[in-house]
């Protein structure tokens, strides 16, 4: 319960910065200022104010980079994570519940793919497909699908062997009906736990393509690219690291935090 | 005849403070055979869990003392006692499946007590081991201690759980429900087969089972429970004579069977329910 | 007898053995069932019972047509449905019900017990499933106050209740009940069979009773067939082979079993 409120509340925060970034940062994310470079935080002595977490190397303000980073992120987050479990979940179903021949070509896709080391394939995507957001939400979904493949379609499986499936069955229900009506339910509740896992996996390997510029250009703000920047000064202003770090860490936490509370909440089985 | 096993006014609670056993007093002598029955929630398995010290978690005994050999348990260190009770008791267990490890080979499961706790050498241990085995009518010792528990039927499995119980000579042996799991025809050859090895080794065996048709054939003197409370103790005798508490004889009649299967599978009736939880909040009120 | 309900003819059933040791090819066929022939008449009641392994739950897993037999005809009603498509087995599905074993696995968790009720007849297109639904509660003497209540929230006795009551709405003209009170207590199982002789003789069905009670099918089953190692023993009516069983197997399952009466001699017998 405390968990859910804690997570969510941290959720909420970041989807409220995102959406209304423009009118809340206190300042234009990539204006720079090589006055004002390098201000600490306000509970540091030296604080300029109006600059609550500080300025970076080229004098931008870390808490308006911030907000506006967790608009990339959050969008990253829900649609590659979106985008993953669909393909995935889907594919996974459709082999654990049919079985057979679909089962064996979905199962064999599933390990090829997982054959390939994620990060150098997600590099070699983007190179690809070159950079930008589109490519990194595309890359994280075609990466990770097999993610959600792999465990749906096991849970499915299990499922599948269980009486109710038998008695719908009896009852008349159609094969498609059977998979929607009985099992999809029955998968739901880890689905759900997957999905807010992935949303934390997408933010991280966002923040990753950053790091080695590989995502957005990097002049966007970005966590990751934050955080990149922020190794370089990290005797000077070790601030413009851990701001990001925090955020990501809270972030990708509260994903997985948030997917098991609600799960809890929202299960019959569960309540 | 002397006294293996003495529980007195044993009380078991959850965490919660729910009660699981309410003050269940009862004892079993050496090489005698005492029925534990109930329906499921009675605590019927509760007691021989208290008795090994096995409770689940967040489970314990808030109450009562339990004598094995005249030696308080509960007054006992953790280590003295399961060194007492490993030495003293053996269980069988419900389903044989779960019991044995399906990754070890049967024979290293049997000698295991023998070695760790008798301090035998495996030599020893070994020959014990097939000794047992053809006590418990295995044809092919050798062949089953060298065997998977996957690579032997159900009603096998079972048999080499029991030569394993009496491996160790304990004084005291708990059976709970070992025969639920099993058919009727393997039920009787197992029911004879713990009858027979009991009587040989005269140990005392706390026999727990919903069956009262089971208790009826191997069990001389029985505890009767309902939620944690003793309902009916005494000889099997008058238990299933003429004059058995109203709800053990619910019990019986509720039991299937086929020579009068219209005096049999009688659902116990409202009233003797309502009379036991009656009874059974009294005793809580009495007892605070 | 001369209008059989079901008649099942020269039935066999094989399956891949999918513990046999092989590397290339399908999996090697293992028999289950070895040719069974009976007829169950309209408003029968009839017992089958055996042992674990005789092939009693995959007989009726058959006659309900879960699995197709690999050998053999059942007829319902005249018609062949031994290897009928699951389109074509969709007109005789409301015909052919089942009650599982073990409620817990067989009611979908996730389903409200009305939901569990109401579906089968919505799929059948019966008008006002939600209230029929309701009606069925009380018929099961659950009462309407469980509609809403899911099955983990229910004791074994009262998922069974579910368990009929979701099979029995469709007012079949065929029940199979496999080993439906072997997991409860004697009281409610005592229960769980009254009810079920109530709605039979009500509402005038054909049951096939699956146990390896003998007891219980004394009791609910007029006729009986005793199944070992996938072929029929014995089958007649029910007080006959009581009285006086014909096959070796019947006598030794009779005298095994533990009646609740004190008896010295019956251990070592």
């Amino acid at each position: 319960m405390v968990r859910l409120w804690l997570s969510g509340g941290w959720l909420a925060i970041l989807v409220l910065a995102a959406i209304f970034a423009p009118w809340i940062a206190p300042h234009d994310p990539l204006a720079q200022d090589l006055f004002l470079e390098r201000l600490p935080p306000v509970w540091i002595d030296g604080a300029e104010p109006g600059y609550y977490l500080g300025t970076d190397s080229l004098g931008r303000d870390v808490l308006s980079r911030m907000i506006y980073g967790a608009r990339i992120a959050l969008i990253v987050a829900v649609l590659a994570g979106g985008a993953a479990a669909l393909i995935g979940s889907t594919l996974g179903l459709l082999a654990g519940f049919y079985g057979g021949w679909t089962d064996r070509i979905v199962g064999r896709i599933i390990d090829i793919w997982m054959s390939f080391p994620p990060v150098l394939f997600a590099i070699l995507l983007v190179a690809v497909l070159g950079t930008g957001l589109h490519s990194v939400i595309l890359a994280i979904a075609i990466i990770d699908w097999t993610r959600f493949a792999r465990v749906i379609r096991a849970e499915t499986m299990a499922q599948s062997r269980m009486d109710y499936v038998a008695s719908a069955v009896v009852i008349g229900r159609s094969r498609l009906g059977t998979l929607a009506a009985e099992v999809l339910p029955n998968v739901l509740p880890t689905l759900l736990v997957l999905f807010s896992l992935e949303m934390g996996i997408a933010v991280i390997v966002e923040a990753i393509l950053s790091f080695v510029n590989l995502s957005i250009s990097s002049d966007d703000p970005t966590w990751g690219g934050m955080i990149a920047e922020g190794r370089t000064q990290i005797h000077f202003a070790p601030w413009v690291l851990v701001v990001p770090m925090v955020a990501l860490f809270l972030t990708v936490l509260s994903f997985s935090q948030f997917g098991e509370g609600l799960k809890d909440r929202i299960d019959p089985v569960l309540r | 005849m002397s006294v293996v096993l003495e529980i007195d006014g044993l009380e078991v609670r959850t965490r919660g403070g729910q009660r699981l056993l309410r003050g269940v007093s009862l004892s079993v002598e050496t090489g005698e055979t005492h029925g534990l029955v109930g329906e499921s929630g009675a605590g019927k398995s509760m007691i021989g869990k208290a008795v090994a010290g096995i409770l689940p978690r967040g489970v314990t005994v808030t109450d009562g003392s339990i004598r094995l050999d005249g030696q308080d348990l509960l007054a006992l260190g953790r280590t003295k006692r399961r060194r007492l009770v490993g030495e003293r008791v053996a269980i069988i267990p419900q389903d044989p499946l779960t019991a044995l490890n399906p990754c070890r080979r049967i024979g290293g499961q049997i000698t295991d007590r023998l070695i760790h706790i008798l301090g035998w050498d495996a030599k020893r241990a070994r020959l014990r081991a097939a000794e047992l085995l053809e006590e418990v009518a295995i044809r092919d010792p050798a062949r089953v201690l060298n065997a998977y528990p996957h690579e032997i039927s159900g009603g096998m499995r079972q048999r080499v759980l029991i030569a394993a119980a009496f491996a160790a000579e304990p004084a005291l042996i708990i059976a709970d429900e070992p025969t639920t799991a099993l058919d009727v025809t393997v039920q009787k050859q197992v029911l004879r087969l713990i009858g027979d090895l009991q009587a040989r080794h005269g140990t005392a065996l706390l026999f727990v089972t919903h069956d009262m048709g089971v208790v009826a054939k191997l069990c001389p003197s029985l505890t009767v429970l309902y939620a944690g409370h003793v309902v009916d103790q005494g000889k099997a005798a008058r238990i299933f004579g003429p004059a058995p508490h109203p709800y053990a004889r619910a019990l019986i009649a509720a039991t299937p069977r086929y020579d009068r299967p219209e005096e049999s599978l009688l659902p116990v009736p409202q009233d003797v329910i309502d009379a036991l939880d009656r009874e059974v909040a009294q005793a809580d009120g009495a007892h605070g | 007898m001369a209008d059989p309900l079901l008649q099942v003819r020269d039935l066999h059933l094989a399956l891949p053995d999918l513990n046999a040791p092989r590397l290339f090819g399908p999996a090697p066929q293992v028999g289950i069932l070895h040719g069974l022939t009976f007829d169950i008449p309209r408003g029968a009641t009839l017992g089958i019972v055996g042992e674990s392994g005789s092939g009693k739950s995959t007989l009726g897993r058959c006659l309900v047509r879960l699995l197709e037999p690999t050998g053999g005809t059942i007829l319902l009603n005249g018609d062949d449905i031994t290897h009928a498509s699951p389109r074509d087995l969709a007109a005789h599905r409301r015909d052919l019900q089942m009650i599982f074993q073990d409620p817990m696995s067989s009611l979908n968790p996730r389903h409200s017990v009305l939901r569990l009720i109401a579906d089968p007849m919505r799929l059948h297109g019966i008008q006002d499933a939600d209230a029929k639904a309701r009606d069925m509660l009380d018929r099961v003497h659950l009462g309407r106050r469980f509609a809403d209540r899911y099955p983990h929230q229910l004791s074994g006795g009262q998922r069974q209740r579910v368990g009929i009551a979701r099979a029995v709405g469709l007012s079949p003209r065929f029940i199979l009940a496999d080993e439906i009170v072997s997991g409860l207590d004697v009281s409610t199982q005592a229960q769980i069979i009254r009810l079920l002789e109530e709605l039979v003789a009500d509402m005038d069905l054909t049951l096939a009773f699956i146990s390896h009670d003998l007891s219980v099918i004394r009791r609910l089953c007029r006729e009986v067939i005793v199944l070992r190692a996938g072929q029929i023993v014995e089958a007649g009516a029910t007080s006959k082979i009581f009285s006086a069983p014909a096959h070796p197997y019947t006598a030794a399952l009779q005298s095994s079993i533990a009646l609740p009466e004190l008896d010295e001699g019956w251990l070592l017998s």
